[in-house]
């Protein structure tokens, strides 16, 4: 059996784009057959739902019996991988209650993998998050994102102060989400999709639909380059490796080929 | 379910003319071709990504629409209307200042990979210059495009593409893609735009002139003899584009009246047209003699032309002359000028020079 994987999207911060890494991720786990669920924290509300409604669920990270239904369950779940799209400013909380539930010492163990994306916020308070963070990540595959889709810029850090950040977290993986074109953004917004699904030019239903090809090109585009990311990090190997062996062997597609398959 | 679309029994060929260059005749070619399909009566549309005038919308209001690139809300407009397609030929005629954007946005976004899934057939045709520059470019075309055909083009009609507008050297290949295009039936190694005459190549630049209209037979103010010319010209140029059609597998061999019609067809085509443009109502104009003393005016109207032009070339020659001259003159006495105080100085030296007991 495959050991099963906790995927945790998370920042002190909010509006640096957790919720599209998770989108992101959900198409990528759906791209590569691994079957994924996902936990949207930000009751009621929950903002992943709306594009994954069928993958996800929303509950409250604070309350014990929702704790409960995402990690008591991890084991006996069919899903591979289950991912948890934090509420801003719940990350180091709920790194705290995993520490606390002793769910980081089970990754210790390998009864878990373990993966932390850690989006980064321009701003230098951002990098005190990482050393807080660090403190319960015990063998979590920590990957610090830094997230471009909202035209972040990154320019206030100055490397050398960013660089003692970074070292102070072992086999910490950094990785970067581009800038997606503002009016794609803003479709696939309205659209309530997937990208996958925009990109295939489809409703939510399945039904055709008539999105712009131009921004679909674009989507397919961006979201192409954040996958060839989740495959320099190795991500596939980490959650699932024999999805990762059979990815491998099988001739890499194109984004858009690959919506249209699913 | 799926989103592609059902295919047509033979694509539609969007044809790109470009160059990274200015002023080497890109906006007549695709002129050329917007007209060349509308003589046929085809559904054609063509889109104009030029900055500077006069461009392709001034020639062709109707049929040409001005697009920019510089946003995503233009980019859809273009691309999105390209795509959605009616069937129609589409031609653009791309600025040198928007050509790295067009090939960028369309490689981002997958166009022609996209284009070609609607039954679309992009040829991308590239206007040789001398430069170096051009040959480098068009090499990174020519990898950069899996999903369009590529082919130089040697427009001898514009001076600015080279010496007699040979500019198409080793560096230029054909870069067929198409699973149609390049058979062996039609090979191209280029497409070629003949020379034109400086007169007539004045009138057709004329904001008002249509080849279209004038293939037609509507009236020009040129010579029989020039209108032969030109009618030769775009014969020789649309026998080209029916190439371009069967280089890209468009053809539907449906023998279309643009096509490449036989020559002495053409030839008592145009007699018919002429004899149709002349108006009937002025018999003093169906004389004869009247019809030659048009015709000779008009080659005396042209003749002036180019002698004037020939002449002012010569005042300007003759001004440089004259320039060159002086300068050799004020040379020459700075010479002079130099040569007598070198003498001075040496003379000088000569009787300074210490004697051999050290006194001076």
């Amino acid at each position: 059996m495959t050991k099963p994987a906790v995927v945790l999207i998370g920042a002190d911060k909010g509006g640096v784009g957790k919720t599209t890494v998770a989108r992101t991720l959900l198409d990528y786990f759906t791209h590569h057959q691994v079957r994924a669920r996902a936990f949207d924290t930000e009751a009621p509300r929950g903002t992943l739902k709306r594009f994954h409604p069928e993958l996800t669920r929303v509950v409250d990270i604070n309350y014990v019996p929702d704790q409960m239904q995402i990690f008591d369950t991890v084991h006996s779940t069919e899903a591979a991988v289950s991912l948890i799209d934090v509420r801003a400013g719940l990350l180091s909380p709920t790194l705290r209650a995993l520490r606390d539930i002793g769910f980081i010492d089970a990754a210790k163990r390998g009864q878990i993998t373990f993966v932390v994306f850690h989006i980064l916020g321009p701003s230098i308070a951002s990098l005190d998050e990482i050393a807080e963070t660090a403190a319960y990540l015990g063998d979590a595959k920590y990957l610090m994102v830094k997230n471009f889709i909202n035209n972040t810029h990154f320019f206030e850090w100055d490397e050398a102060t960013y660089g003692s950040y970074f070292k102070r977290v072992p086999g910490a993986v950094e990785m970067t989400v581009p800038k997606l074109v503002e009016m794609a953004t803003e479709q696939v917004e309205l659209a309530s999709v997937p990208f996958a699904t925009f990109v295939a030019n489809r409703k939510q239903s399945g039904e055709p639909a008539s999105y712009s090809f131009v921004l679909r090109g674009y989507v397919r585009h961006w979201l192409d380059q954040v996958w060839a990311e989740y495959e320099r990090i190795g991500l596939l190997g980490t959650v699932e490796p024999r999805q990762a062996v059979r990815a491998a062997i099988l001739r890499p597609r194109p984004v858009l080929e690959a919506a249209e398959a699913t | 379910m799926s989103t592609r679309p059902a295919p047509r029994s033979s694509p539609t060929p969007l044809y790109i003319v470009c160059s990274p260059f200015r002023g080497v005749g890109k906006t007549l070619i695709a002129r050329l071709l917007t007209e060349f399909h509308q003589i046929d009566g085809r559904p054609v549309a063509a889109f104009d990504l030029a900055d500077e005038g006069p461009q392709l919308a001034d020639y062709l209001p109707r049929l040409a629409t001005v697009a920019e690139i510089g946003d995503t809300r233009g980019q859809m407009a273009l691309f999105d209307r390209i795509i959605a397609g009616d069937g129609a030929v589409t031609v653009i005629d791309l600025s040198h200042r928007a050509f790295r954007s067009f090939f960028g946005v369309a490689q981002d976004i997958g166009f022609f990979e996209e284009a070609r899934r609607h039954a679309i057939e992009p040829l991308v045709l590239f206007i040789a210059t001398p430069d170096p520059k051009s040959a480098r470019i068009y090499g990174v075309l020519r990898r950069a495009l899996a999903h369009a055909s590529l082919l130089p083009v040697r427009n001898k009609s514009e001076p600015r593409t080279g010496p007699d507008g040979d500019a198409v050297g080793a560096g230029f290949k054909p870069a067929p893609t198409s699973a149609n295009a390049g058979n062996a039936d039609a090979p191209m190694e280029a497409l070629e735009i003949p020379l034109l005459d400086f007169p007539l190549r004045a009138q057709v630049d004329l904001p008002l002139f249509s080849f279209c209209e004038f293939w037609r037979g509507a009236a020009a103010d040129l010579s029989d003899q020039s209108e032969d010319e030109l009618l030769s010209w775009m014969e020789h140029a649309f026998f080209q584009f029916r190439g371009l059609e069967l280089f890209l597998g468009c053809d539907d061999g449906s023998g279309r009246a643009a096509g490449p019609r036989s020559r002495c067809v053409a030839a008592s085509g145009r007699a018919r047209q002429r004899e149709v443009r002349r108006p009937r109502a002025d018999p003093a104009r169906e004389v004869p003699l009247d019809a030659s003393g048009n015709s000779i005016l008009a080659m005396l109207k042209n003749a002036g032309g180019r002698l004037r032009v020939a002449e002012s070339r010569v005042h300007e020659l003759t001004a440089e002359v004259g320039i060159a001259e002086s300068r050799a003159a004020s040379a020459e006495s700075w010479l002079q000028m130099l040569e007598s105080e070198i003498v001075d100085k040496l003379t000088a030296r000569t009787d300074v020079r210490p004697r051999a007991d050290g006194r001076r």
